[in-house]
């Protein structure tokens, strides 16, 4: 319950929201679709600021760029063109396992990366997608999402900061995501994201190059992974340079297992101990990586 | 605070306390067909139309509905001349204690209006944020299927489609559990 809340605020520009929420400073939060919000106790927020009636809810695809505004839903990024995009799929598949459907319907890009709780599925996506995160104030600057995850997004944002924007670059790839929960739409005891990009010194994109590529043991010329569910905020792996131009058999996949397991410390609690999550992040990306490749060849990817 | 909102097509102008959430305020103002269950966004069991997409009114505060649309199932259908939905959801038997149905039939309304024939993986998908802890869902997704079946027609006859389906539904369990050896 917000004790302290006297006032809702229904700004229906961009200019007004950030003035308002400039002007209330610490006292203020933005506020969308509310799962976070609704049921939280801080005791701070005196007013809240409405932030669904901006029409910041498109997801724009350009040649060079996707743009998803803050308020684009879970839901929505499922519904959007980004579903036919492989490599939009790492975003799709955490969209679509963001908690039950009523939450899907209410939950936000740019609240769930703000919020980024230990368990959020888009801020891993958005990590292995190389997000830039366009912050409005005054002016407008762009984060890239790695460093926006150094610390909280929370802390990084100064009251009357506004993530308008989420901008993802065309990478020509494909990326999956991957999580480990007691349901499917269950909070991740862990997760991994993976984005890739296929090189055989062929042309990527025609159907034929891609019949071909089938039956050969792809090479990666880049390949990025977050992992989720593990640490407070989402960690891009490292160290994984030494895969990339090396054929993808099954040597490959455990060693790229061994890597995951080797550098996460994962947090121990009730749902889960901290080898349990270990030993699931190393599978998690073995098989996200499996996912997005069968992704890039065209093939059908269930969650 | 003022709110201001339509509920069921009424304009209504109610006082409410900032941090009140949609759900209390609907249940104090007579829409006890919005349930709290879990009040967390888990069971769906307080599951509303906002502007006709399904929310979790447990997960929302009233201040966020100024100037909405909110659908309940008070609204949908009457005793006498229930929704199509809600008349597939007899049909099919998807009802017993009850406490989840409004919840389902209006995620069932939503994803209809949004996907007027939806793959069995998006009913699925559609309603995982809909927990029924009597039916096991087979009923349901019945009920979601002759809905689609009855809305196609123009809401006619889903009894009959919901009784043909059930009765075949019944009888192919019957088949399998004779088949294993599992007969009562």
């Amino acid at each position: 319950m917000l004790d302290q809340l006297t006032d809702f605020l229904y700004p229906t520009t961009v200019e007004e929201a950030v003035e308002a929420l400039a002007k209330a400073g610490g006292k203020a939060l933005p506020l969308a679709g509310g799962t976070s919000l609704a049921l939280s106790r801080n005791a701070r927020v005196e007013v809240l600021v409405d932030i669904t009636r901006l029409g910041l809810d498109r997801i724009d695809v350009d040649s060079d760029r996707i743009e998803i505004q803050c308020c684009a839903t879970a839901h929505g990024i499922t519904r959007s063109s980004l579903a036919d995009l492989p490599e939009a799929g790492a975003l799709v598949d955490a969209a679509q396992v963001s908690g039950p459907s009523g939450v899907r319907a209410a939950m936000t890009m740019g609240g769930s990366l703000a919020q980024c709780y230990p368990w959020s599925d888009p801020p891993v996506a958005l990590l292995a997608l190389e997000a830039k995160v366009e912050i409005t104030r005054k002016t407008k600057r762009t984060v890239g999402i790695t460093k926006l995850l150094e610390q909280h997004p929370s802390k990084a944002l100064t009251p009357g900061d506004l993530i308008t924007a989420i901008v993802l670059p065309r990478s020509g790839g494909a990326s999956a995501f991957l999580k480990q929960g007691l349901t499917v739409t269950d909070d991740a005891l862990a997760s991994a994201a993976v984005s890739i990009r296929i090189d055989q010194g062929q042309e990527h994109g025609k159907k034929s190059t891609r019949r071909k590529k089938k039956a050969e043991a792809p090479q990666l010329s880049h390949l990025r992974v977050a992992l989720g569910g593990l640490r407070p905020l989402p960690i891009l792996a490292t160290g994984l340079e030494d895969l990339v131009g090396r054929p993808m058999d099954d040597a490959w996949y455990e060693t790229l297992a061994d890597l995951i397991r080797s550098q996460v410390r994962p947090t121990e609690d009730a749902r889960a101990p901290s080898a349990y999550r270990r030993t699931v992040a190393g599978v998690l990306a073995k098989r996200a990586v499996q996912k997005a490749v069968e992704r890039w060849k065209g093939e059908p990817t269930p969650v | 605070m003022k709110l201001e909102l339509t509920v069921n097509g009424k304009p209504c102008h109610w006082d409410i306390e900032p941090g009140a959430l949609l759900l209390d305020v609907l249940r104090e103002h007579g829409y006890t067909s919005v349930k709290r269950g879990c009040g967390e966004g888990v069971c769906g069991a307080c599951t509303v139309l906002v502007d006709g997409k399904r929310q979790n009114s447990c997960l929302l505060l009233a201040g966020q509905m100024q100037g909405r649309t909110i659908t309940t199932v008070e609204g949908l259908g009457t005793i006498d001349h229930p929704h199509p939905i809600q008349k597939a959801f007899v049909a099919a038997g998807a009802v017993q204690c009850g406490f989840c149905t409004p919840g389902m039939v209006l995620a069932t309304k939503a994803l209809l209006d949004e996907t007027p024939e939806p793959t069995d993986e998006e009913i699925r998908r559609a309603l995982d944020g809909n927990l029924c802890r009597c039916t096991g869902y087979v009923k349901i997704l019945d009920a979601v299927h002759i809905s689609v079946d009855a809305l196609k027609t123009g809401g006619q006859h889903p009894d009959q489609a919901g009784r043909h389906k059930a009765h075949q539904a019944i009888e192919e369990a019957m088949d399998q559990a004779t088949k294993a050896g599992d007969t009562p």
